[in-house]
């Protein structure tokens, strides 16, 4: 692998909506309005954007929808020169970020503009919710035998268990961090502090995992402007640069994982780390998707943060809150800020941002020179690992 | 998923076959609690309709 697009492009502008319910206001509405915030932070119009990214959401016709960032675009009134649909679940935020570089890298466009909404509280019934939930197995080796998506991550975390002996109050120290985490986050929905007793006592969803071992959905949209590092450099905002990116995946679904406690996510950190040239150690925060706290678990040991099988007692004793060695998902994460669809692990890219710019307010650590950012889609089937930075290095 | 809820709490498991393949799985005519990774289980199949027959696993016994 010779050329890569370390340092070739910045984050230059983000937004997002209010995340909770927005009855009345479809997906593309919530990504619009993050949308034009992100445009104007940059100081940008919206005609300066050649590119658009969209995932889709789950809503209605657009759940389907394989043209979707065209109708986006024409909702925005832009005309783009590259456009595209991704679909790698949780994943897509991340990977868009990554195929935005390689686009303005091959001079495809200039400035594209990555944008998610969703509305899975306002949007879906809880009917429909459960449809979803329910058919994200293989449709006919999995699914016959009731595979809800907390009972395939909860096999991961039992396997955890038993391997390593990890702990239900070891995972629950991660919801307790991310709760924490969302106490100062103002756009955050669930802000009052939970502690490790609250989160093992809390109803069992599928066993080991607990209720608040998992996230919870809400409305919400969000956006984030990807252009050249040159161009970024004359944009109001302080350009911050993508220095790594890597992908990885072993399976799509679980019962093909070639292992159920190491995934794609080791593959898409190295990956990460060998662009960007850095190391796990010289990460000051980490906002890593965060569906359960079981995945949380994973990616810091398959990322590299601490050794396989280490994971609990690694986030025990506040080393992942702020203030702690490494802090994890600053704004709350999916467990405590909320889940928003297919906009979720763009609020782990923003997080990156704002804390790399020193603009995270309350919940700001000290000192950040690089901040990492992954998406994790499916079954812990898809990762992208992204490594930020303030300098192009 | 209707079609599940009188059998909650069931039980979702990943069988290893002897002939090599893992396969998505319940593990049925067996408490929760008597679970465990790694104990033995053997297939039979459960005509769940008509047309669709399902290969099941619950516990070992010796015959």
């Amino acid at each position: 692998m010779g050329n890569n697009i370390k340092g070739k492009v910045a984050i230059v502008g983000i937004g997002e909506t209010k995340i909770g319910k927005h009855p009345g206001k479809n997906s593309d509405q919530l990504a619009a309005e993050a949308s034009i915030k992100a445009i104007e932070e940059a100081g940008l119009s919206k005609d300066d954007i050649d590119g658009v990214l969209t995932p889709g959401s789950f809503e209605g016709a657009y759940s389907t929808q394989s043209a979707h960032s065209a109708i986006f675009a024409e909702y925005m009134q832009i005309h783009p020169r590259h456009t595209a649909m991704m679909r790698l679940g949780g994943a897509t935020p991340a990977a868009m970020v990554e195929h935005a570089a390689l686009a303005i890298d091959a001079g495809l466009c200039n400035t594209v503009l990555i944008a998610a909404g969703d509305n899975r509280i306002s949007g879906l019934s809880r009917q429909k919710t459960m449809e979803i939930m329910s058919s994200v197995g293989h449709p006919e080796f999995e699914d016959p035998y009731g595979p809800l998506i907390p009972g395939l991550y909860a096999m991961v975390a039992r396997r955890h268990m038993y391997e390593f002996g990890t702990t239900s109050e070891q995972l629950a120290a991660i919801a307790v961090a991310m709760r924490k985490h969302a106490s100062l986050n103002e756009n955050a929905v669930s802000r009052k502090p939970l502690t490790v007793e609250e989160v093992i006592s809390s109803p069992m969803i599928a066993r080991p995992l607990h209720k608040f071992d998992c996230c919870f959905m809400s409305d919400g949209g969000g956006a984030v402007i990807v252009t050249a590092s040159e161009r970024a450099k004359d944009l109001r905002k302080k350009p911050i640069f993508l220095l790594g990116a890597g992908e990885g995946s072993t399976h799509e679904h679980i019962s093909q994982s070639p292992s159920l406690t190491t995934f794609g996510c080791k593959l898409s950190g190295e990956n990460a780390f060998r662009m960007a040239d850095l190391k796990p150690q010289d990460i000051d925060v980490a906002e890593l998707y965060d569906c359960f706290t079981i995945t949380v678990l994973i990616e810091l040991e398959d990322l590299g943060f601490c050794k396989k099988g280490e994971g609990g007692a690694f986030v025990e004793g506040g080393r992942i809150e702020v203030g702690g060695q490494l802090p994890v998902n600053t704004h709350g994460g999916l467990l405590s800020q909320s889940q928003v669809g297919r906009a979720s692990s763009l609020f782990h890219v923003m997080e990156a941002v704002q804390q790399l710019r020193g603009e995270a307010g309350e919940r700001q650590v000290p000192v950040v020179n690089f901040a990492l950012a992954h998406g994790n889609g499916g079954i812990l089937s898809t990762h992208c690992t992204l490594i930020f930075g303030r300098e192009e290095r | 998923m209707a079609a599940f809820e009188g059998d909650v709490p069931y039980i979702l498991a990943l069988v290893q076959l002897e002939e090599g393949i893992r396969m998505m799985s319940n593990i049925v005519q067996c408490r929760p609690e008597e679970i465990a990774i790694g104990m033995n289980v053997q297939v039979f199949f459960d005509d769940v309709t008509e047309e669709i027959t399902l290969p099941k696993f619950r516990p070992w016994k010796e015959s």
